[in-house]
């Protein structure tokens, strides 16, 4: 670390005082929030104490490893390395010292409890865990609502609707279906779904949160029943100003005059008030609602004489007000009633979801989320959670901060509350409000100060702030501190500085891509033949336009460009740019195939950015498509569709073949086809194959199954030899997921083909975000790497040498209407506002303000995404995008050129494009797998033992039961045998045991002793297992049961096999005469040795 | 030796490869005079697991000086379970503490109904956990709760004084219910062993154990009492293998430094000590350790290393698996290259296609007949056991058929109704006795509360009318399905409380989860098996997959109470559970000379640590030997490699010619309109005669919408051609029946759809104004869905036929000429933009033959337009016949062998069936 961040660090670090740090990007949050949980150690701090909170599982593992990793070093590392380490982070590295931080790595490892870096999620859940009793969540399952469950869930509440068509809340349901129609009547309910820990919040736990909103906002908007404002309208004495009003007009001899004195003589003749209204309206407001201008002219004056014309005015100006008040009014009516409508269906459904979900014991991060605040606001159970949890932390970090909402705030309150003021931690909190770009899941970031100020009034916080980067060269952040200074949503922000000392960097603007060229599309006179001409589509052309750039530049960057890298030694060194290095950003995933597509088609090898489309993939179809023929052989279609996938690869002759037979499924066309002997190789192959996996598809796991698809239909080597090499990669990896995920069904309750298919549709259904995400490409598959396609979201943590974002001259989308809005200032203990709000006209005066500090929140997020777009680069940040005139001055692109204006205008800032003279393009290589040895067979299926054997076993059973005389009632059913079997063989073995000439082997008056199934070792070193062996006083007689009868013809056999038994007890009662014999299933003995 | 506390002697051998010579030496040494005899058949021998068994056997086998008559061999468990004790009680049967459990809970009404069949389980394993540890809990539960509050460090609170009343009144409830658990009488089994054992003649019972650990970290204080005895009045030895902390080898040496009780000095100091004692590292060569960044790396890196084992001639193999799922992905893998893996450890019942097939039945019963699963139930391959199996599957696809062309989604009498629509043949008549199986199973299900033993019977019943239980008998995870079953039924005989449908079907689900199948169909040298059943067994490599903190960790103890109270109740603990964990890797680490540990050091893009005991292993390996023992995975197998006679080529487009016999020689308007869309699909669906299968629509879409309002239109019209012969509002009220009437079964078959015709209502109006302005300009409703077709001429003689449907058909008073209507569910906007393209129009036009206009009616605006076609006559006509003349052409140029290539634009490829035979995306 440089030597001016110095002070800051030793502060942020120091374990005895709680801090803050507000750090900008890239200047090591993680670096040093890791390395204050390396100083809490080193101060003997036991590592269960510890609690590090954060965003992401990801970013939270990341901690812990980086944590280990470090240990690990101070374990291992030289002295000098050690000394090192400790000064960087502030520690003077005495004998002690060094001896404690090389035994930290094995004390973090052991320890129990152990260092707990979690996310918020993890740790409420943890904490809901802890209290299963009292939060009455005992055995439940953490399910995530995802748009899968709610579909079930709406689905299941309207049928419960259904059944009650007569009730409050299904005809409110209704009018909102009327009002709001389906989609949106959906949304509003998933949208407050997702938020319904405030909507709870507000209702202040309480049952009745619905109640509370409707009361809350009549006051706020003032508004009455519907019809009131009308009714007040009306209520006084209206018509004498209107009447002076037509007064005026009928002395005006204009023809627009005219005609507007013709109105509203007809609207107060009218009887109906609604209409009336509807007229006096039309007279005096646009259609917008807003006065119609009036002016004072010398016209005017001399229409009206001067005194007339300003009380003309005076009245256009008062009715016009009060015409308008009305209206706002009126909005407020049909606000009130939207809502209250909105709340009792929604107050319904949340019934609806408890009662679905408590059947199931399910619960989802909401739930937890709402329970664990309602648990530690509880004083008695918030002790009892904390003693139950056997970590008593005494330090809590607290990383991203930014990214906090307020609830998880105000649980964090009340966590803290429940330590008595003795035992209270120390709190590190760090973050960047600037970079908070997760308001779709409620992120506040003023709660960053609010939390600041908090922590310096009650916890005497330390607070630093740093604005050095390491990451970015300086030329990024010249760009950066001109376009960010005079952005006043931006405020405050102070000018930050690079670390990055020489790094040569870069910003540089494309041209905007430019409308279609006029004379693009060929004119046509005449139709178009659909045969030889392909149709065309001139929308998206500005986008291909900026995506054959992208894909153009990035060929001429590979291989020329020059980067800095960290080598092996650690020394930063030159080297030409591979694809691994460029990071493409977007802000939505709107685009991405278009990008995509044009860098698949330029051969560039890439990991694609989209998510949530592994099921729409076509080599994922495909395998679905198998699948599904496998479950449902009728469906012709799928059929087609293997059969023409590389899997079979059939042509399209091909399967002409089949569609000119008769049989009535294609299935059975294959199947004849073949039988018939001439079918082509690859038709005979398919119904080959296709024939045994049907057999195979009724018993199989899918994982199993599908595995021998993979296997035997050669999936993965035929994909790879009938797509591009460029995208090879990805789909090889998508073929790969799709196994994954298939093991993961079937690890399942219940599999079964139908259901995994039925699953998989549903999934391929389901919002992109809980749709199975394609497959990651495995990195060292090419040493070259491939270029990166990230969301801003995304690309939250990471950096790239080069990073591109595109379609920067968007303009973000509006939000959507038909959501709730919720006011919950950062310092409040609960929402102070909760309503549902529809279309544009219908959102209120009263709630104005609210709805302006929402569009502010946006815009500042919007300023946010380009900060953390922007910081992502170490050397060359590149943007592109669209000519858009409706995108405004506003977008990134606009942002960029502004200040690049500022740094002497052009395109670029910074230095040159960093060349190298040659172009040293990386092959790519595919590491080609080399043969394998086949492996030796091993192992074998049992033979199921045919009926003959059966009977065998069990009679050998039966016999060694009955003469060790211990077996309980029923013993043959632990041996795989029903009640049948046993009475089948109970005679025989009857008959065995009650044969008078086999009499002495079983009666022990008889003889002297007696084995059943008795071991024994011969000289030779083999083993043997007698079933009988009884010795009288004069021999030892050994003696094998036989099932058959004596007349077998294994007789030889036999008695081999009893003559060596008959040697081995010999070998060990050398002395004793040994004699053997058969006894048969008809009860016959036969003496063989 | 060693001696516990309550006087048990054992004998602590070195832990190694040949452990189990020195042991057979051993235990031949202690019973020399019965050698001499060559009769050791009066001795036991108790093991630890039986695997083991066939292992020592051949160890006294190999070590044996002569010929012998071998001892029996049991576990200690087995052997007292089944020795002939008198006056022992029956112990009462889990499955009914389970029903006493949940019957106490229930009185309480503490917590939710469907929370109580996971409580009891819970208060069932810690009674279980106390009773082994000799725990008794005090009499009084104010005393319990004084003794939680020591232990959190706590004072009184609601909560912790509930949780000591849960405990203690359930403890107590059981207490009153009077018959001893089965770790119950398995203690006074022990004690009534112990006093037989010391009355009969001494010397006459010889035992001796091997354990797996010391006597007191391997057994129960219980059993150590009873052994103690035991050795007091016959001849008893105790063995087991000795600790690392001994040091009896340089490998123990090295693990006792790695894994120390209490450290003395840091890892570094240790690992320089052991170094410079030991030169050369036992582990190198014994231990490696490869990280893969993925389940399927993993797999991979796996069966890598087994191959190349087996290769170098290895076969007893051990694959050690914490995590089902990576097992299972392993065996497939191996399963490919004839590999066979025989598997320990068994799967969860539940996972079992037999005990899907249950499930879909059950589910079949509580959703009435949802017709997924109903489907899901015919197709499993156990139920119509004793109908001809093709004849079977073929009236499971009629059925099927029948249910999506019907679109039912639920209910048996429904969907009866729709496959009697259907043809009937053979099929349908087997369909038809199918469902009535079906019915009759599931009436069986849905029954009033009752017993958990008359559920059982509903289910066995319901099971024999579906002809299930024969297969289900016939398959290994079905067999013990049945008799888990019927071990319960009798367990159970007395138990009477009720359970309604759905606490019944809870537990059985837990039953199902609780209950373990193994698949003994393989017998192979490699298993699969935990990693605490290696223990001593002598393999020749090991395979642990899954090593990482989170799967290779100690098992976790029971819900309640955290680890200070356990600690203070005197219960296992986490620690204990670690001291386990190590010492099962130590066994395994001295008994097998290889072993690989693999894990996803990167895990869904997370990082993933390796386990704490291993890092430590490899840190203190590389502090002494400078090898930290990771290394990169194997090489992948390879992927089976395709023929080149059936190997595919690169995707190209799809430009097909079709054969004269396939060409249509009908084609309707949209067929046409789909050609020009994109020839390919017209190869697809019309010449190849593709199409997909009707779907069961859960929820009305727009196009469902759209059927909807046509219908509504023909129907109002049809009654009211002249509309201006209304009153505005009897019109309005008579399209409103319409609408009504029209929308009715779609509502009731889903209430969602009055979204839809909510939707719809508010067009009312508008579209009545249109209507009327449409009669002032003189047009007159004439006749609805009115089908048209026209025969052309094609270049080599033949023709072909278009036709169609036109949605509506108006005229003029008196006037030849028609106006041509098509009612669209869209805005006028959209129609508009792509009427330059639009081949629907022109081709009524050209079919009609005598139309003066055609238009789209737009039905989704505030106002409702037409939007024309051609605003003059002469300019509709002319398109038309361009359209037909472009027909001509195309139709011609088929039959003369033209390509139908695969061209589509992104707009229409978006939503067409057909992209996955033509290949766009990969050509
Ligand atoms: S996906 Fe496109 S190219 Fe392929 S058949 Fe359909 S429309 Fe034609």
């Amino acid at each position: 670390m440089p030597d001016s961040s110095r002070p800051l660090i030793l502060r942020a670090l120091d374990p005895s005082h709680s801090v803050v740090v507000e750090a900008c990007a890239g200047s090591g949050k993680t670096w040093l929030l890791a390395s204050r949980i390396v100083r809490l150690l080193l101060a003997g701090v036991a590592p269960g104490e510890i609690l590090a909170i954060t965003f992401t599982r990801k970013a939270a593992r990341e901690i812990e490893e980086r944590v280990v990793d470090w240990l690990h070093l101070l374990a291992t590392g030289s002295e000098a390395q050690l000394v090192a380490f400790l000064a960087e982070r502030g520690v003077a590295a005495d004998e002690a010292t060094l001896r404690s931080a090389r035994g930290l790595y094995e004390l973090v490892l052991a320890a129990q409890p152990g260092l707990a870096v979690n996310t918020f999620h993890g740790w409420f859940l943890q904490l809901v865990d802890a209290a299963p009793l009292s939060a009455n969540l005992a055995g439940s399952t953490l399910v995530e609502s995802d748009s899968r469950l709610f579909d079930e869930l709406w689905q299941s509440f309207a049928a419960g609707l259904q059944q009650a068509p007569g009730s409050e809340v299904t005809q409110g349901f209704v009018r909102l279906l009327g009002e709001a129609g389906l989609d949106s009547t959906r949304r509003l309910i998933r949208r407050a779904l997702d938020r319904r820990s405030e909507w709870l919040a507000f209702g202040d736990a309480g049952s009745d949160s619905a109640g509370k909103v409707v009361a809350a906002l009549r006051e706020q908007l003032g508004a009455g029943e519907p019809g009131q404002a009308l009714a007040d309208f009306f209520a006084v004495d209206w018509s004498p100003e209107f009447q002076a009003y037509l007064d005026f007009l009928d002395m005006s001899d204009l023809v627009s005059d005219q005609s507007v004195a013709a109105t509203l003589r007809a609207a107060m003749a009218e009887t109906d008030r609604a209409a009336c209204f509807a007229q006096l309206r039309s007279v005096l407001l646009t259609k917008d609602n807003t006065l119609r201008v009036k002016k004072p002219t010398a016209a005017l004056d001399k229409r009206f004489t001067p005194q007339g014309a300003a009380r003309f005015l005076a009245l256009h100006g008062q009715l016009g007000e009060r015409l308008i008040d009305c209206l706002e009014r009126q909005i407020a009516e049909r606000i009130l009633a939207f809502n209250q409508d909105a709340c009792a269906v929604f107050q319904a459904f949340l019934m609806h979801v408890d009662e679905f979900k408590k059947v199931r014991r399910q619960i989802d991060f909401v739930d937890a989320e709402w329970n664990v605040l309602r648990l530690l606001r509880d004083e008695d159970t918030a002790a009892f959670l904390q003693a139950r949890l056997d970590a008593r932390y005494s330090h809590v970090l607290l990383d991203e901060f930014q990214d906090t909402n307020p609830l998880q705030w105000q649980i964090l309150l009340a966590w803290l509350e429940a330590y008595s003021d003795a035992s209270r931690p120390a709190v590190f909190l760090v973050g960047d409000p600037k970079q908070s770009i997760y308001r779709f899941r409620r992120a506040e970031p003023r709660l960053f100060s609010v939390a600041a100020d908090f922590l310096k009034r009650d916890y005497g916080a330390v607070r630093c702030e740093q604005d050095a980067t390491r990451r970015n060269a300086q030329p990024i952040i010249d760009v950066l501190n001109a376009l960010f200074l005079d952005v006043p949503e931006f405020a405050p922000f102070r000018e930050q500085t690079s670390f990055a000392g020489a790094l040569p960097g870069r910003v540089e603007l494309l041209p905007l891509s430019g409308k279609a060229v006029e004379g693009e599309m060929p004119e046509r006179t005449g139709l178009r033949d659909p045969l030889t001409e392909p149709d065309l589509e001139p929308e998206d052309f500005r986008l291909q336009q900026e995506a054959q750039c992208l894909a153009e530049k990035i060929k001429a960057m590979i291989g020329v460009w020059q980067i800095e890298d960290k080598g092996a030694d650690g020394q930063l060194q030159q080297r030409v740019v591979r694809y691994g290095d460029i990071m493409l950003l977007v802000r939505t995933r709107t685009n991405l195939v278009c990008y995509e597509r044009a860098l698949s088609a330029a051969g560039i090898p890439y990991d694609a950015g989209s998510r949530g489309g592994l099921l729409a993939a076509l080599e994922v179809r495909d395998l679905v498509a198998l699948l599904e023929f496998l479950v449902t052989p009728l469906a012709d279609l799928k059929l087609a569709q293997a059969l023409r996938s590389p899997l079979f690869a059939c042509s399209d002759e091909e399967l002409i073949q089949l569609a000119v037979r008769p049989e009535s499924s294609w299935w059975q066309r294959l199947e004849a086809l073949v039988g018939e002997g001439y079918a082509p190789p690859r038709l005979a192959r398919a119904a080959q194959l296709l024939g045994e996996w049907l057999q195979a598809a009724d018993r199989l796991p899918v994982h199993d199954l599908l595995d021998r698809i993979f296997h035997q239909g050669e999936v993965i080597k035929r994909y790879r030899l009938a797509v591009a090499e460029a995208t090879g990669a990805s789909v090889e990896a998508n073929l790969r997921a799709l196994l994954l995920l298939t093991l993961d069904l079937d690890g399942g309750r219940f599999p079964s083909l139908p259901r995994c298919i039925d699953e998989l549709r549903d999934l391929r259904d389901a919002d992109v975000n809980d749709a199975p995400d394609e497959g990651v490409i495995e990195a060292q598959s090419i040493d070259a790497g491939r270029v990166r396609i990230l969301t801003i979201h995304g690309a939250k943590g990471l950096e790239a040498p080069i990073v591109w974002l595109l379609g920067a001259n968007t303009a973000p989308r509006p939000p959507d209407p038909w959501d709730v809005l919720v006011d919950w200032p950062p310092e409040a203990p609960s929402p102070k506002h909760f309503s549902f709000y529809g279309r544009k006209e219908d959102r209120g005066a009263a709630r104005q303000s609210l709805f302006e500090i929402e569009a502010q929140a946006a815009r500042r997020e919007e300023l946010n995404l380009l900060y953390v777009a922007m910081t992502r680069a170490r050397q060359v940040f590149l943007a592109s995008g669209i000519e858009n005139a409706k995108a405004g001055s506003e977008t990134p692109y606009r942002r960029l050129e502004g200040a690049l204006e500022k740094l002497g205008g052009g395109l670029a800032h910074g230095d040159g494009p960093p060349m190298s003279g040659l172009a040293t393009p990386d092959a790519m290589t595919a590491v080609a797998s080399a043969e394998s040895i086949p492996l030796p067979p091993v192992g074998e299926r049992r033979r199921i033992p045919d009926a003959g054997e059966r009977f065998g076993i069990l009679l050998h059973a039966l016999l060694e039961r009955h003469s060790s005389g211990n077996a309980p009632d029923g013993w043959w059913k632990d041996l795989g045998f029903d009640d049948g079997d046993y009475r089948r063989v109970l005679p025989v073995a009857e008959r065995v045991l009650a044969a008078p000439v086999l009499r002495r082997f079983f009666d022990p008056a008889q003889h002297r002793r007696a084995w059943n199934e008795v071991d024994l070792t011969t000289g030779e070193g083999e083993l043997k297992r007698i079933d009988r062996l009884v010795e009288f006083e004069d021999a030892f007689w050994v003696l094998d049961y036989k099932s058959s009868g004596s007349d077998t013809l294994r007789l030889d056999e036999y008695r081999a096999q009893v003559s060596g038994y008959c040697r081995a007890v010999a070998g060990v009662f050398p002395a004793r005469e040994v004699r053997g014999a058969l006894i048969f299933a008809d009860a016959s003995l036969l003496e063989v040795y | 030796m060693q001696q516990t506390a309550d006087g048990l002697i054992s004998t602590a051998l070195p832990a190694g490869e040949g452990f189990l010579d020195v042991l057979a030496i051993a235990m031949l040494e202690r019973c020399s005079k019965a050698v001499a005899t060559g009769d050791l058949s009066s001795l036991v021998i108790l093991v630890p697991a039986l695997p083991l068994v066939a292992e020592l056997r051949s160890a006294l086998l190999r070590t044996a000086p002569r010929p012998l008559l071998l001892p029996r061999f049991d576990t200690l468990n087995h052997w007292v379970q089944s020795a002939p004790v008198a006056g022992i009680p029956e112990a009462l049967p889990d499955s009914e503490r389970l029903v006493l459990l949940h019957e106490a809970l229930r009185e309480r009404g503490w917590f939710d109904e469907a929370a109580l069949w996971g409580i009891a389980t819970e208060m069932a394993a810690l009674f279980d956990e106390l009773t082994a540890a000799a725990v008794f809990l005090p009499a009084d539960e104010a005393v319990l709760a004084a003794q939680l509050q020591r232990a959190y460090a706590l004072r009184s609170s609601s909560p912790l004084a509930f949780e000591a009343r849960v405990v203690h009144e359930l403890w107590r409830a059981l207490a009153v219910a009077g018959q001893a658990d089965a770790a119950a009488v398995y203690r006074l089994r022990l004690a009534a062993l112990a006093r037989q054992v010391e009355q009969a003649p001494a010397g006459s019972r010889p035992l001796l154990v091997l354990l797996d650990a010391a006597p007191d970290e391997s057994l129960a204080p219980a059993e150590r009492d009873f052994l103690s005895a035991y050795g007091c009045s016959q001849p008893l030895s105790v063995f087991h293998p000795a600790v690392r902390s001994a040091a009896t080898s340089p490998l123990m040496a090295t693990l006792a430094a790695a894994w120390p009780e209490s450290p003395s000095a840091p890892l570094f100091e240790r690992a320089l000590a052991l170094a410079k004692q030991q030169p050369v590292s036992p582990l190198s060569g014994r231990l490696t350790l490869v990280p893969a960044s993925g389940r399927e790396q993993e797999a991979q890196a796996a069966v890598a290393q087994l191959g190349a084992w087996l290769n170098a001639g290895l076969r007893r193999i051990v694959l050690i698996t914490q995590d089902r799922l990576s097992a299972r992905r392993v065996r497939a893998l191996l399963e490919r290259e004839g590999v066979l893996v025989s598997d320990e450890t068994g799967w969860k019942l539940s996972t079992s296609r037999a005990a899907a097939t249950v499930d879909a039945l059950l589910e079949t019963a509580a959703g009435n007949a949802y017709y997924r699963d109903l489907l899901d139930l015919c197709k499993s391959p156990y139920i119509f056991s004793d109908c001809d199996e093709s004849a079977r599957k073929a009236a499971v696809f009629s059925l099927e058929a029948a249910i999506r062309q019907a679109s039912v989604k639920s209910a048996v009498p429904r969907i009866r109704r729709c496959l009697l629509e259907a043809d009937a043949d053979q099929a349908q008549a087997i369909g038809l006795a199918l469902l009535d199986r079906i019915e009759a199973a599931t009436t069986l299900l849905r029954s009033k509360p009752a017993p958990l033993v008359r559920w059982i019977s509903r289910l066995h019943k319901a099971l024999e009318a579906l002809g299930a239980l024969e297969p289900l008998q016939q398959d290994a995870a079905g067999k013990v399905l049945l008799d888990l079953l019927e071990v319960r039924r009798s367990e159970l005989e007395n138990s009477a409380a009720l359970f309604s449908f759905a606490a019944w079907r809870d537990w059985f689900n837990r039953e199902l989860e609780a209950a373990n199948f193994r698949d003994g169909s393989i017998s192979s040298t490699i298993v699969l098996t935990p990693l605490n059943a290696v223990c001593l067994r002598r393999f020749e490599a090991a395979l642990l997959i899954g090593g990482d903190a989170r799967q290779l960790a100690p098992a976790a103890n029971g819900e309640f109470f955290n680890q200070s109270v356990r600690r203070e109740l005197g219960l296992r603990t986490r620690q204990d559970g670690e001291r386990e964990l190590r010492r099962d890797l130590e066994l395994l680490l001295a008994t097998v000379p290889r072993v690989t540990v693999t894990w996803q050091s990167v895990q869904n893009g997370e990082a993933n640590l390796l386990a704490p005991e291993l890092a430590l292993l490899s840190t203190l390996h590389q502090l002494a030997w400078n090898d930290d023992l990771q290394r990169s995975p194997l090489p992948a197998r390879g992927e089976a490699v395709p023929e080149a006679a059936s190997a595919p080529g690169i995707s190209t487009m799809a430009a097909p010619v079709a054969p004269l016999a396939l060409i249509p020689r009908r084609v309707s308007v949209s067929a046409y309109a789909s050609l020009v869309a994109c020839p390919y699909r017209f190869f697809a669906r019309h010449v190849l005669g593709l199409g997909e299968m009707d779907e069961v629509s859960e929820e009305m879409g727009k196009s469902d919408y759209g059927a909807l309002v046509h219908q509504v239109l023909e129907r109002f019209h049809g009654r009211h051609p002249v509309l201006s012969e209304l009153a505005e509002d009897k019109a309005l009220s008579a399209l409103q029946d319409c609408v009504t009437e029209v929308f009715a079964s779609a509502i009731e078959d889903n209430f969602l759809a009055t979204g839809w015709r909510l939707r719809w209502e508010r067009q009312l109006l508008a579209y009545l104004d249109w209507q009327r302005e449409q009669e002032a300009l003189g047009w007159r409703w004439v006749q609805a869905e009115t089908r048209v077709s026209r025969v052309l001429p094609l270049d080599d003689g033949s023709s072909v036929e278009l036709y169609g449907r036109i949605d509506r058909i108006d005229r003029k008073n008196n006037e030849e000429c028609a106006s041509l209507l098509d009612y669209k569910t869209q805005a006028a906007k959209e129609i508009k933009e792509r009427l330059p393209d639009d081949v629907q129009l022109p081709a009524y036009a050209l079919l009609h033959g005598k139309a003066a206009q055609a238009a789209y009616v737009a039905l989704d605006d505030e106002r409702i337009v037409a939007v024309m076609a051609g605003h003059e006559e002469a300019a509709l006509m002319a398109a038309a016949q361009a359209q037909g003349q472009r027909l001509q052409t195309a139709f011609s140029a088929l039959r003369a062998g033209a390509k139908l290539p695969a061209h589509g634009v992104d707009s229409v490829c978006r939503y067409c069936e057909m992209s996955g035979l033509c290949r766009r995306e990969y050509a």
